[in-house]
Parts: C-alpha cells; sequence; structure tokens
C-alpha cells in the first residue's frame, strides 16, 4: 500500500514535471534531461518495443473507458486517464455543425444499423494517426537512415517516416495514416502529417475529422524507458481551435516479447452481429446516445 | 486526369507489343514505383561494418508464382499428393483468400507490390523486416538472433521464420505457417507442415536470386526447389498506401462470400 502510495506522489509529480511548458528550441529542463544513444547516423536510438500509457483512450479521448463496461469487464477503478491536457475543459473543441454531427454519431453508435455507425477499427480498417498510437498492441520503433519506421501489432499497420526534409506528397492523395515527414529537434522527433482521408475516427466515440486534419507529433526520449508523446491535432473544418493530447509512452519490457501477428481482416463477424442487434433495436423503438455516467467517474 | 489518360492510350499503342507486363502493371492496379535502370546493376554492392550484405532498400517481384513455370512441364503435377491434386482442381480463382485482402503468406508477399528490405539494427541486426506495399499493407518479421522455432507454433500467414547468413546469401527457414494462403496464382495447395528454405543473394546492385525449398510431406512427395528474381525499384522511390480492406469490391460487396470466414 505504501508502494502504491508513493507510486501514485510519483505519478503526480511526473504529470506536474511533464506540464510545465518545455522552454523553446525544445530543450527539456536540466533537470528532466537525459540523453539517448546516439545511432552511428546521429539519430537519437528511440528502437524498441513500446506501449503507451494512454489506456482507455481508444475508447474515448474526452471520457476514456467506459465506466460500465469496466464493471462488466472487472476493471472498475483501475487508472482511466484523459488524455487532452489542452483546452482546459479537455472536450474536442468542435465547430457547432461538427459537434451536432458528433452528438448524431453518438446516437447511431446507440443503435447502429449502418456500416457507418460502426467504429472503423471495429470493421478493420486503419485506424490513423495519432489513434494507432493509444489502439491495444503497442508498437516496434525502427531505425534505419534516413527514416523511422513504425511497426504497430494492431492490425499490423506501419509508418515509414523520411526524416530527410523532404516535403509532403502531393494534397489530391488522401491516406488511412496520413503521410508523415519527421525531423529530429535535440532528443524529440517531431513528426508532421497531412494528407489524411476522412474515414478513420479518433477514438471509438466517433470523434471524427475531416481531410483537413493535420497532426503534428512530439516524441521526447525523457529516459532509456519512456518517451513523453505530445500531439496537436487542428483541423480547420471541424474544429474551432487546435487541441492537444499527451501522454507517456513506456518501453514494454516484456522479456522476449515479440509483436504477433494480426490479420485483423480475418474472419471479421462483429459488424454483422452490431449492425443485426442495432436495427432490432431501432426496428423495437430504441432511441439513446453513448454516453458515460460522468458520476461514476 | 484527362491528359494522363491521352498520354496513356498513345503508350499503349506504342509499346504493348514490347512491354506489356509494364504497362499492365502502371495501368492495371498494380500501379508501383518502376524498376531501376540495367545501368546501375554495376555499381557495388555494399557490405555492412559486420560483414553481412546490405538488403535494403524498395524492391519488386521476387516471389509471385505459378509454380508450374518454375518446374520442368508436369513436375508439380508428380509431386502433388493425391488429395493435393483433388483439391487444386476443385479450386476456383474467386476462393483465393488474398482477393479478399488476407495476407499472401511469404511468397506472395513479393509479389506484384512493391516491398522494403529493412534490417534492425541497420548492423548485427536482431530483426530483418519485409514491408509490403501491396494488399493487406503488412509486414513480414524474420528473427536473426539466432534463436529456435518454438515448439508447436500457432500457425500464421506468414509463419514463424528464423534467419542466418552464410556468405553472402541470406538464409530464411520459416514454419508454423497456416494452410489458408495459396502458394501460387492457380490454387497450389499446401498444410501447416509447409516448411520454406529461402537463399535470398544479392547477385548485383539491382538484382536478387530467391531460391525457394519448399518441403511438405502433407501435400508434395518431396521437396523442390523454385527460383525468383526480384529487381530493385528506382532509387528514391517509396511505398504508397495501399490499403485492400477499403471498398474491396471483389468479396463482400460483390456478391461472394469470403471463404476465410466462413463457418467451418
Amino acid at each position: 500500500m505504501t508502494h502504491r502510495v508513493l507510486g501514485s506522489v510519483i505519478v503526480a509529480v511526473a504529470v506536474v514535471v511533464s506540464l510545465i511548458p518545455v522552454p523553446a528550441a525544445g530543450q527539456a529542463p536540466a533537470a528532466r534531461r537525459w540523453n539517448p544513444p546516439s545511432l552511428p547516423d546521429g539519430q537519437p536510438d528511440m528502437q524498441g518495443h513500446w506501449i503507451s500509457d494512454a489506456v482507455g483512450a481508444a475508447h474515448s479521448v474526452e471520457d476514456g473507458r467506459d465506466p460500465e463496461a469496466d464493471i462488466i469487464q472487472a476493471r472498475a477503478g483501475e487508472r482511466n486517464p484523459i488524455v487532452i491536457v489542452e483546452p482546459a475543459d479537455r472536450r474536442i473543441p468542435y465547430q457547432a455543425a461538427a459537434a451536432a454531427k458528433r452528438e448524431q454519431l453518438l446516437r447511431n453508435i446507440f443503435t447502429p444499423t449502418q456500416l457507418e455507425h460502426v467504429d472503423p477499427h471495429v470493421r478493420a480498417l486503419l485506424d490513423g494517426v495519432p489513434r494507432n498510437n493509444y489502439v491495444p498492441g503497442g508498437m516496434q520503433v525502427v531505425q534505419v537512415p534516413g527514416y523511422v519506421l513504425i511497426l504497430y501489432e494492431s492490425n499490423h499497420a506501419y509508418r515509414i517516416i523520411p526524416i530527410d526534409g523532404r516535403p509532403h506528397i502531393g494534397a489530391n492523395a488522401k491516406l488511412w495514416m496520413g503521410d508523415s515527414r519527421g525531423r529530429w529537434e535535440g532528443n524529440t522527433l517531431v513528426i508532421d502529417v497531412t494528407n489524411f482521408n476522412e474515414d478513420t475516427w479518433i477514438d471509438s466515440h466517433g470523434s471524427f475529422h475531416s481531410d483537413a486534419l493535420h497532426v503534428v507529433e512530439r516524441w521526447t526520449m525523457v529516459g532509456p524507458d519512456r518517451i513523453e508523446y505530445e500531439v496537436t491535432l487542428e483541423d480547420p473544418k471541424v474544429f474551432t481551435r487546435p487541441w492537444k493530447m499527451a501522454f507517456p509512452i513506456n518501453r514494454n519490457k516484456e522479456k522476449g516479447y515479440e509483436i504477433w501477428e494480426d490479420s485483423r481482416h480475418e474472419g471479421e463477424r462483429d459488424v454483422e452481429q452490431i449492425l443485426l442487434g442495432g436495427r432490432r433495436d431501432k426496428e423495437a423503438g430504441v432511441t439513446g446516445i453513448h454516453e458515460h455516467r460522468r458520476e461514476a467517474r | 486526369v484527362r491528359r494522363t489518360l491521352v498520354v496513356s492510350i498513345v503508350m499503349i499503342g506504342l509499346t504493348v507489343p514490347l512491354a506489356s507486363q509494364e504497362l499492365g502493371r502502371r495501368l492495371g492496379g498494380e500501379n508501383g514505383p518502376p524498376v531501376a535502370d540495367k545501368a546501375l546493376a554495376s555499381r557495388p554492392v555494399v557490405k555492412l561494418p559486420d560483414g553481412t550484405v546490405d538488403l535494403s532498400g524498395l524492391w519488386r517481384d521476387g516471389g509471385e508464382a505459378r509454380l508450374p513455370q518454375q518446374l520442368k512441364p508436369g513436375e508439380l503435377d508428380s509431386l502433388m499428393l493425391p488429395w493435393a491434386k483433388q483439391k487444386m482442381a476443385s479450386r476456383v480463382e474467386t476462393d483465393n483468400p488474398y482477393f479478399y485482402c488476407m495476407p499472401g503468406g511469404p511468397l506472395r508477399l513479393t509479389g506484384g507490390f512493391a516491398w522494403r528490405f529493412v534490417q534492425h539494427p541497420t548492423v548485427n541486426a536482431t530483426h530483418i523486416f519485409q514491408i509490403q506495399e501491396g494488399n493487406s499493407h503488412s509486414y513480414r518479421q524474420i528473427f536473426m538472433d539466432g534463436r529456435k522455432h518454438p515448439e508447436d507454433p500457432s500457425p500464421t500467414w506468414y509463419g514463424h521464420s528464423i534467419g542466418w547468413w552464410e556468405g553472402p546469401t541470406l538464409v530464411v527457414d520459416t514454419r508454423g505457417l497456416n494452410d489458408k494462403f495459396w502458394l501460387d496464382r492457380p490454387g497450389t495447395p499446401h498444410t501447416e507442415q509447409l516448411h520454406l528454405v529461402e537463399r535470398w543473394t544479392r547477385t548485383n546492385f539491382t538484382t536478387l536470386r530467391r531460391v525457394v525449398t519448399i518441403d511438405d510431406p502433407g501435400a508434395f512427395s518431396r521437396p523442390f526447389d523454385v527460383e525468383f528474381t526480384a529487381r530493385l525499384a528506382v532509387p528514391g522511390s517509396e511505398i504508397m498506401e495501399y490499403f485492400c480492406v477499403e471498398n474491396n469490391q471483389y468479396g463482400l460487396p460483390g456478391g461472394i462470400a469470403n471463404p476465410a470466414s466462413r463457418t467451418p
């Protein structure tokens, strides 16, 4: 118990420290500064297996895991951090029309009758960025001269990120995973991601975006086993302002861990059942909205 | 778009007899980087500081197969066990799981679409990845750290691959493959006993020779070798995103049940 309290204090201190504004030019305060080993081409070595601490964000970046689902899954009382750090109300700053569309999506999620009402993640589609970083499964970072590669276990997705300063691809190409361009600023890998399609959700709460989404990720190595991850999302078509999520990504220290094959699309039968249930509910006159009982938190 | 179309039509008229395969690739949904100019072949093959060969780069082909073409006439037929022959005869193209966006196994991974060899770390690699542009937009990993196969591997589409170097040749030994993918386009069947030994040799800067020993006592009367060639893509080319699952009209939307998801 003492250890747990101590652990909470350490986590609290870490959270407070991580919220201290980072000085210009990406220089971390001296007390936090830790320099990773360099690779032969000069890149800081960020390689290995990593797993994000953003448990629950894949369900909702605003609310975390569903407390009712936690009861069913015997996870009640477990950590359920909210990853939005900006704006202060920790909600996605949707424009009015977009907020209405998202509310309709939450109603559709309650009684899904069409394919578009089902989370693209469940439909075995690619998760996009940043969602692929916080869906279950973790990732392996591989660095070769000129590139950072991120191999995700979930859906066996991958990103090949050039770090040689080349421009983005043409604006007409719309991609599930977007087009990533990276650069190192000290110990921070900054990845600029554009060229998204409109088909991925940021979480399973129907948190949609448009093809104007622009994502800037900052992966800062603050210790041998810890990355402080911060991501800014801007989308002038649906958000009123850029907003931010932040969470730690920890080294997966499970001995001998290797990515397992995830052929997500194989034998996918959930969608059929989800739609059967949704249509049956709808015919029975069931209406409602997917929402969490906030007081349960 | 219109200009591209006109150019394409003109090009078809001019070059079909000579280069229909390449054009088919560009126009028929298998767009990808062209292979590097032959003039680059004389560049030296790079050796890494650990003495192994640098295989990294973007490659084309090297595995997509019609196995009978790799063998003497009638040879494959004579190797197949009776059940395998029957299975082969019963297969129709529309049953190929590859067309339902399933991974194609180690041989198909290098077929049609571009793919990338990644040695990790760059020197004294413990892993080598093959990253595929096409179809399932997936990757295969080869363990280079001296480990053995697990005793009883769970069958997967890419199996459990371990690799080592024999001089300039990368040897990749794979077991634990499932029996769902097809060994080649016509549908040569195999079992979960399938054991592949691949020997990859960079014979010059732009060419990778791949000799594969196919050993499956469940399907063939003896092991046999097939050989493929991969060609370096034009330097500077990149893998683009190809995601088969999106709007695949071949399977469910086309009215054909996905054989991989049929209830047994």
